[in-house]
């Protein structure tokens, strides 16, 4: 394959991230930020990996490169389209429902195009964040037996 | 070059030196225009893949056409009614649109619309790309340059121009420095009159396949009116019933009626630039009716919001030129018009300060 992404496929940067990745068991307490070695292994990607030079294309490839841009444009166009078509299938549907029941009756028709005025957010929800920890549930842990109190 | 030497004492002395593989042939400077050379398959199978998908969605849209066609045939044999024709024009709009989509993916298309300089107009995705480009490039040139000159307020009411009218006054013409596009003048060019004293080519790239008459008009809205204290417009060329379409592009004088003849761009000394704007005004149904401008009708003082509302005339394009005062001008009146040459200067300045006798106004008065 002598295409010109034939060196992306191993790039120094891939090459860092295969270096650093750990291979063998873990070492307790690494000097990493919060105690975490990929923030270390993404700031080695983003800051240490060294510049790749500019692609050159020939005529022939740049045709290439861009006939394959409008066929991947023609694969989107055509998934949008098909998702499109799904819902408006069932938005129909869904308006035909409620006009049977709107014919149907007036109390139950009221009564599903309303909302509950006083609803409020689960408050036992797990506080979401940007940068959520490896293990987000231990379910190996076993349940915790009251400690009796003196 | 020393390349052939090189081969002549390969083959005479049958010595160890190599062979050279690439061959001697010369090919003329002025070769003739490259042809398409289709990428080579197998070399990257994304675009082999890419390929299969647009054969394919190309044949769904050759489908769709027929369907579209077919009920087409059918809307066209139905009883007439107000909405038919709307709803006949938006399904020949339809089958337009997916004629140019089925073929706008191909590599070839798009190799052929950027590198031949003749494309072949009757097919509907060369139109369409064409039409694209026009509006993306030239268009807002056009229109930026009309607006800022002001020479849509004062020869006829803001509109945006559907053709692209250009005209070529011959090799010479266009001064060192100014923008060409296509080989053309950029609208609103300064252009000198002694370049301008012969009729120019007229090119016109239009969007529809078939022949519509158009009026072409060159005017000039700069010529001072003395009397009046303003500005009036002259007329400087009249052609009607001009036949155009997207494959006949350009003027052929024997196939229209030239109402007025050329006559040659004078702007007097004295007086600041001229606009010399030519317009192409499509005529009646659609461009389908031919009109009939007799020399009573209409002179070279005929303003085009007249000549258009009088014979119901649509304006689609333009093109202008500016010019100024040059010795060249000097010669147009004595030979081409065989007048005496106007001289325009402002009017002498009077000195609100002072009276009549020159002397300073008096402010009191001697009891």
């Amino acid at each position: 394959m002598s295409s010109p992404f034939a060196r992306t496929a191993l790039t120094k940067a891939s090459n860092l991230m295969r270096a650093g990745a750990p291979s063998g068991p873990k070492k307790g307490g690494g000097n990493s930020l919060n105690g975490e070695p990929r923030n270390d292994l993404i700031k080695k990607v983003l800051f240490d990996a060294p510049p790749r030079p500019p692609v050159r294309f020939s005529p022939e490839d740049m045709t290439r490169h861009e006939t394959i841009e409008r066929a991947w444009k023609l694969v989107r166009q055509q998934q949008k389209q098909a998702q499109e078509e799904g819902l408006a299938r069932k938005f129909e549907m869904m308006r035909k429902a409620n006009a049977e029941l709107e014919a149907t009756s007036a109390q139950l028709f009221k009564h599903s195009q309303t909302k509950e005025r006083h609803a409020v957010f689960p408050r036992q929800l797990r506080t979401l964040t940007d940068t959520p920890p490896k293990q987000i549930w231990n379910y190996r842990q076993p349940a915790a037996t009251p400690t009796p109190k003196a | 070059m020393s390349f052939p030497r090189v081969i002549l004492r390969a083959g005479r002395s049958c010595s160890a030196m190599p062979t050279r593989a690439f061959s001697v042939k010369s090919v003329a400077r002025s070769a003739v225009e490259p042809t398409y050379k289709a990428p080579a398959l197998g070399v990257n199978k994304t675009f082999d893949e890419a390929l299969k998908v647009i054969a394919e969605d190309k044949a769904k849209r050759l489908a769709d056409i027929k369907n579209m066609e077919a009920t087409l045939a059918q809307l066209v044999k139905a009883a007439p009614s107000a909405a038919k024709d709307t709803e006949i024009a938006a399904l020949k709009e339809k089958i337009f649109k997916q004629e140019a989509y089925a073929e706008i993916n191909d590599p070839e298309i798009q190799w052929q619309f950027k590198n031949n300089k003749n494309i072949d107009m009757s097919k509907a995705v060369f139109r369409f790309m064409k039409s694209k480009q026009f509006k993306r490039e030239t268009l807002p040139v056009i229109q930026q340059r009309t607006t800022q000159m002001f020479v849509t307020p004062d020869l006829l009411p803001a509109f945006t121009p559907s053709v692209n009218v250009q005209l070529d006054f011959g090799a010479g013409s266009i001064p060192q420095g100014t923008k060409i596009a296509d080989g053309y003048f950029e609208t609103g060019s300064f252009l000198l009159p002694g370049k301008t004293i012969k009729e120019p080519k007229v090119n016109v790239t239009s969007f529809h396949p078939e022949q519509r008459y158009y009026t072409i008009a060159l005017v000039d809205p700069d010529m001072p009116d003395v009397e009046n204290e303003t500005y009036k417009q002259q007329l400087h060329w009249l052609i009607a019933n001009v036949p155009l379409s997207a494959t006949q592009t350009e003027l052929t004088k024997e196939n229209a009626d030239v109402v007025l003849s050329y006559l040659a761009p004078h702007p007097p000394k004295g007086t600041k630039y001229h606009r010399y704007t030519l317009l192409l005004a499509e005529q009646p149904n659609n461009g389908q009716d031919k009109i009939q401008i007799d020399a009573t009708q209409i002179s070279r003082e005929t303003t085009l919001r007249d000549l258009c509302s009088h014979f119901k005339l649509e304006v689609k394009g333009l093109t202008f030129f500016r010019q100024v005062w040059d010795k060249d001008v000097s010669r147009i009146y004595k030979e081409v018009l065989q007048q005496d040459e106007p001289v325009y200067g402002n009017q002498p300045k009077v000195d609100e300060l002072l009276d009549e006798t020159g002397q300073k106004k008096k402010k009191f008065v001697h009891m």
